[in-house]
């Protein structure tokens, strides 16, 4: 346990100099390793590590997810999404923002990042909120929350990721994300309602638009229902696997762009080098983790943690609330990839001999994720928003996602106690908790 | 910080080589796409999927992957956490991309030595993959290459982070 922590505080250490992530988990794990096992066989055990997460089939569907989200980008789609959106919604008071957040969740069933749904909505939605006067508190807010939906409304790349990991089903984790995404949905809107009855200066009324063109609007986000209805009723209906949908969508994603000519050579060239330089991160981060996690077994946590755990005789529920409050306060220090990365080796055989389902589990770790993603000082989605809006102060960005921030905490007390939301979806589906 | 000065100091442009690992790993994400793509309606539409279309993604994957480092490592994008950059003065920060880009070379410097010995062994093996019979080495031996083409950006960072610090080491705050 000992060279656990001392292994855990170096890292910390590392990734707080400034260390990339991905070297630094590599670093310790290797040299605790040789603590442990001895330089020949960590080396061994490195070179088997790169090559197999290299080779892994299970994980083409990263690469394949990441493209098709940004064909649909390049397509445009996400504009029409938000102009649907605004067409329904934009005359309430704060109508503007609540588009923004129905925009990022439609963007989100087609892009399984954070940072990419926050940086294209972005785009898309702040000139308008701007030009009908909203308080760029809550127009940033609005974006930065709507944005973390991206990881929990399917696909989602850190749930495949997970679902790797512990050996979970990815179109289960999938199907359990989509209801806690529209609980969120609902609690963002909350937000808005609430913070916009306090103060309706901040979030005026849009134009009230007929219903002939709301019709027309929601008809054009077409593209984005059918990629969605295909590549998700797909992996349901056991049609295909999850890597073979995110293929297809992939090639979906790319007859959208084509068609709507916003292909050429340079663009295409752009779109593919951009995918495979954000697949490469991800993996370089999780070959790190695992040769981290690696390190962390060998020593024994993860069965030390039971022992201590059977030992101080700490309700189950109590031991998820003390798992809660960690994740709360890595998030301050670590970006989302990389905290789940970390993380979930060393918690996921604790809880899962405690009995908790762990696509549950997964699902609670997700929405923390997100929270954190909106957390200051790092929350990741602020920043990101702050790159895109040069104008916007950080605080003010920051300032303006609090509300967003207690909906979420409401939203992970739900889950957290509520398992039943998580898991109705998968359990219609045919998924079985074990015992 | 966030823009990129090109590399004025070196004699040899490396655009070129950088272009072509962009184009390899373009190549291969997109033939990723299609075979997926091919062996799902071949499998639905004509009842035949693409024999082997599993072990080709797991190939493409493997080269690809890391096809993409060299790239990150030239223009230092990794995921880093930058809470205590605005603490540190200008040469605090040209101490931490130093050290940055010297770990990036000596840790992608081990994996590119451990990965081409483990190369070597399954090419003296004869490992092969169990459908199409495609050798496994070859995709290790890339890997190794690609990696070793990694600690040669890093190395070439360190020498830009100095031509670069010297005009414009106040507007780095």
């Amino acid at each position: 346990m000992e060279a656990a922590l001392v292994g855990f505080a170096i890292l910390l250490g590392l990734i707080l100099m400034g260390v990339p992530i991905a070297f630094a988990m590599l670093v310790v794990g290797f040299f605790g390793a040789t603590q442990v096992i001895g330089l020949e066989p960590s080396l061994a055990m490195l070179a088997q590590i790169t090559f197999e997460t290299g080779l892994s089939y299970g994980l083409s569907v990263v690469p394949l997810f990441i493209l098709m989200g940004n064909f649909v980008t390049r397509a445009g789609l996400s504009e029409e999404l938000y102009t649907a959106s605004n067409a329904w919604l934009g005359h309430f008071r704060g109508g503007l923002a609540m588009a923004t957040i129905v925009a990022c969740a439609g963007f989100s069933a087609i892009c399984g990042s954070s940072l990419a749904t926050a940086a294209t909505m972005a785009k898309v939605s702040m000139p308008s909120m701007t030009r009908y006067g909203y308080d760029p508190r809550l127009a940033t807010g609005a974006i930065a929350a709507g944005g973390t939906l991206g990881i929990l409304i399917p696909p989602s790349v850190i749930l495949i990721i997970y679902g790797i990991m512990t050996q979970q089903d990815i179109g289960m984790l999938f199907a359990a994300g989509i209801l806690p995404g529209l609980v969120g949905v609902a609690g963002y809107l909350g937000a808005i309602y609430a913070i916009t009855a306090l103060n309706p200066k901040l979030g005026p009324p849009g134009e009230r638009m007929p219903f002939s063109r709301r019709w027309a609007a929601l008809g054009r986000v077409w593209g984005v229902m059918l990629l969605f209805t295909v590549v998700m009723g797909g992996i349901y209906l056991g049609v295909f696997t999850p890597t073979e949908a995110a293929g297809i969508g992939a090639s979906g994603g790319f007859m959208f762009a084509l068609t709507r000519r916003t292909l050429n050579w340079p663009a295409l060239l752009n779109v593919l080098v951009d995918s495979v330089k954000t697949t490469s991160m991800i993996f370089f981060v999780l070959i790190g983790a695992l040769m981290f996690s690696n390190f962390i077994n060998l020593v024994g946590m993860p069965v030390e943690m039971l022992d201590l755990v059977n030992q101080l005789s700490i309700p189950p529920i109590g031991v998820i609330l003390i798992i809660m409050a960690f994740y709360l306060v890595l998030g301050c220090l670590l970006e989302s990839l990389s905290m789940v990365l970390l993380t979930v080796p060393i918690f996921y055989p604790l809880v899962q001999s405690l009995g908790f389902d762990l696509i549950w589990f997964g699902i609670i770790v997700v929405v923390i994720t997100e929270i954190s993603l909106i957390t200051p000082p790092v929350g990741l989605n602020v920043f990101v928003l702050k790159a895109n809006l040069p104008e916007v102060s950080t605080g003010t960005i920051f300032r303006g996602v609090t509300p967003f921030w207690i909906a979420d905490i409401f939203r992970l007390a739900i889950l957290v106690f509520l398992p039943g939301i998580s898991l109705f979806l998968p359990t219609l589906l045919g998924y079985v908790s074990p015992p | 910080m966030g823009e990129h000065h090109s590399a004025a100091g070196h004699k040899v442009s490396l655009k070129p080589l950088i272009w072509l690992l962009g184009l390899l790993a373009s190549v291969l994400l997109f033939a990723m796409m299609v075979i997926t793509f091919i062996d799902v309606f071949g499998r639905y539409l004509f009842s035949s999927p693409l024999p082997g279309a599993f072990e080709m993604t797991e190939m493409l994957m493997g080269t690809l992957i890391f096809a993409g480092l060299p790239l990150i490592c030239e223009r230092e994008e990794h995921i880093i956490v930058s809470l205590i950059d605005p603490y540190l003065g200008a040469g605090l920060r040209v101490v931490q991309r130093v050290l940055r880009n010297l770990m990036g070379a000596g840790v992608l410097g081990i994996t590119s030595w451990v990965v081409w010995v483990k190369a070597g062994k399954l090419a003296a093996d004869g490992d092969v993959t169990a459908y199409l019979y495609l050798p496994k080495a070859p995709v290790a031996y890339m890997m190794s290459v690609f990696c070793a083409l990694s600690v040669l950006f890093f190395i070439l960072n360190l020498g830009r982070i100095r031509g670069k610090n010297r005009p414009s080491i106040d507007s780095a705050g």
